[in-house]
């Protein structure tokens, strides 16, 4: 019974770190339409009027490119999309097969924590400064878009640790047959 | 233990993970950050992972990457290059081996509104297999043909492989794009020669095909052909015509195709949702392997082993075609088993100053490059067009019989390549055009 309801637990945490993943997934979608529109809107004024529209590509690259990068990432894992190399693992037995499924989600969760660690402390100084930037005499603020790196790392940390929990629990529960 | 030392560890154990499945980009920054905090202490490491990542991916001219994936799913969840093909076709039926012929100038058609080969394939092939079956065209031509014409699509522009080699090595992407073109058409032109002295040779490999074709019926294959002309005409045009950059023109692109493909009314809210999840997904997946080329730079930098390796490979070797040779077997190696951008990313920061120092032009080698990675597209165990292929037509051919209807193209990608070593003027004075 016990481990009944800590599977459900678990279920529990499951579904509410994809909703969040895929809720990333939305806002990057999202930024790269803004992105599409605000180029071609650009180039359409220039075009028609000459000058620029103020502040277009700190916005393309500081929100926008970051966004699009960084959200995705822990959705890109969580479908299997991230490069790696497969042909001569798929050859392998099973149970080398498992354990470098271990790695990949150990070394995933190391490395992302880092990355976290290290995005979220810059972000905090950031947002403490209040960090801006100065394009055709117009100020954008840019300690905002700082946010989006921690995140979209944050995210894949967690999911990466949520799969080494499943991944333990199955090698313990798991007869030494199926393995 | 010395800077080197540390240096050539640090490589071995990127190897070791990258062998085991770990993703290149997590496996990148991993052992770039532990090779930095190793090398130059806690400070080094903690100040460049905190900078690198966020600066690379707000690189201006990366937003183009997006940008020309979204125009390409687009048009390919759309539809928007069926008529490529059928246009193609009837145009070109009385050549020996005309349908591959077609799909060939299709796939090229193609690639001008997609940056990758995958894509590229997997369009074509779901639209000119069955048409190839239905003529009693030989399985293995046809199948081989279409996981060897896809790769035209990150010859010719737009190319992601070209735009990321441009901003690592630093060259001017339009450069690339120019040359691009002219390696794409040297290769289409080959692989059509092939495919005509082979059905020459041996006409059961594809039988003519017994149908009336007559005029009106070309010129409405023409009419059907124009949303996507329209769409490589807006691009292209605008571009050479100065009213944006090669940056923009993939958010030009990208907007173009969406309406265009709207007002053909073929393009449903399904497609959209999809070409925009692959597009986020990709773009995600490339930039994070990216972030850890760029440290990966910074550590072979710091540590000294960077220039270490050019230093011993030129010491070995000073004759600069051998070592081009080297660096083309090690490509064709690193091609069996790895996708392309990977081989790419992981590479460049090691092999880019040994070509530089060697004496040739950057320029040259990213076009150099990018046909070498396009070939392990296509090389088994790991080719991802063949695999491409071989979901689209099912169980028709077998993997094996895609990989030997691609052993005569494969010859012709190794003979391109020797023209390319011998004389690089062929893409080299189409650049030096854009200059002037």
């Amino acid at each position: 019974m016990k481990t009944g309801s800590s599977a459900k637990g678990f279920a529990a945490v499951w579904s509410a770190a994809k909703l969040l993943i895929t809720a990333m997934m939305y806002l990057g979608c999202l930024a790269a339409i803004l992105m599409m529109v605000h180029v071609v809107a650009d180039v359409a004024y220039r075009t028609v009027f000459g000058g620029s529209l103020a502040g277009t590509t700190l916005i393309v690259t500081e929100y926008y490119m970051v966004a699009c990068a960084f959200l995705p990432l822990a959705y890109t894992e969580l479908t299997h999309r991230h490069i790696s190399m497969d042909a001569i693992s798929d050859m392998l037995p099973r149970r080398w097969q498992t354990v470098q499924a271990a790695l990949g989600s150990l070394v995933t969760a190391v490395v992302f924590a880092v990355l976290t660690y290290s995005a979220w402390l810059a972000a905090l100084k950031k947002t403490a400064l209040g960090t801006f930037d100065i394009e055709s005499g117009i100020r954008l603020y840019l300690w905002p878009a700082m946010w989006l790196l921690p995140l979209g790392c944050g995210a894949l940390c967690l999911l990466a640790l949520m799969r080494m929990a499943g991944q333990a629990a199955q090698a313990l529960s798991a007869s030494p047959e199926d393995t | 233990m010395s800077n080197l030392e540390i240096g050539l560890i640090c490589i071995s154990a990127l190897v070791i993970l990258v062998a085991n499945r770990v993703p290149i980009g997590f496996a990148l920054i991993g052992v770039s950050f532990v090779g930095i905090y190793w090398v130059g202490g806690a400070r080094a490491a903690w100040g460049t992972i905190s900078l690198v990542p966020q600066t690379f991916a707000a690189t201006w001219a990366l937003s183009s990457i997006p940008m020309f994936l979204l125009m390409g799913y687009v048009s390919f969840n759309a539809g928007l290059t069926r008529g490529l093909f059928q246009f193609a076709r009837l145009w070109l039926s009385a050549l020996p081996g005309g349908l591959a012929v077609a799909s060939v100038f299709g796939a090229a058609g193609f690639a001008a509104v997609t940056g990758s080969s995958v894509a590229c394939s997997a369009a074509m092939g779901r639209i000119a297999f069955p048409e190839m079956l239905r003529y009693n065209y030989q399985p293995q031509l046809a199948a081989g043909t279409l996981a060897v014409a896809g790769t035209l699509g990150a010859l010719i522009p737009p190319s992601i492989l070209m735009i990321l080699y441009g901003i690592i090595a630093k060259v001017p992407i339009a450069s690339l794009f120019m040359g691009g073109v002219s390696l794409g058409l040297v290769t289409a032109l080959a692989y059509v020669a092939l495919i005509m002295i082979r059905v020459r040779l041996n006409p059961d490999l594809a039988p003519r095909v017994e149908e009336e074709i007559t005029w009106p019926m070309r010129f409405a294959a023409l009419w059907e052909t124009l949303p996507v002309l329209a769409l490589i005409f807006g691009v292209f045009g605008g571009l050479l015509a100065g009213y944006f950059t090669p940056t923009e023109a993939g958010a030009v692109g990208a907007a173009l195709s969406i309406l265009i493909s709207l007002a053909s009314r073929s393009l449903s809210w399904d497609d959209m949702k999809s070409a925009l999840g692959d597009t986020l997904t990709t773009t995600s997946a490339l930039f994070i392997v990216g972030c850890g080329a760029a440290l990966l730079i910074r550590f072979l930098a710091l540590s000294g082993s960077g220039q270490f390796i050019t230093d011993f490979v030129i010491g070995f070797g000073t004759d600069p075609l051998v070592v081009i040779i080297v660096i083309a077997l090690l490509y064709i190696v690193l091609g069996m088993f790895l996708e392309p951008i990977g081989t790419m990313l992981l590479t460049l920061p090691i092999v880019l100053p040994i070509v530089d120092e060697a004496g040739y032009s950057i320029i040259w080698f990213g076009l150099f490059l990018t046909k070498m990675l396009e070939i392990g597209m296509i090389t088994p165990p790991m080719g991802m067009n063949v695999f491409v292929i071989k979901g689209v037509v099912g169980d028709a051919i077998s993997l094996g019989g895609i990989f030997k209807g691609i052993l005569g193209f494969l010859i012709v990608d190794l003979l391109i390549i020797v023209l390319l070593i011998a004389f690089p003027d062929i893409v080299l004075v189409p650049v030096s055009w854009l200059t002037n």
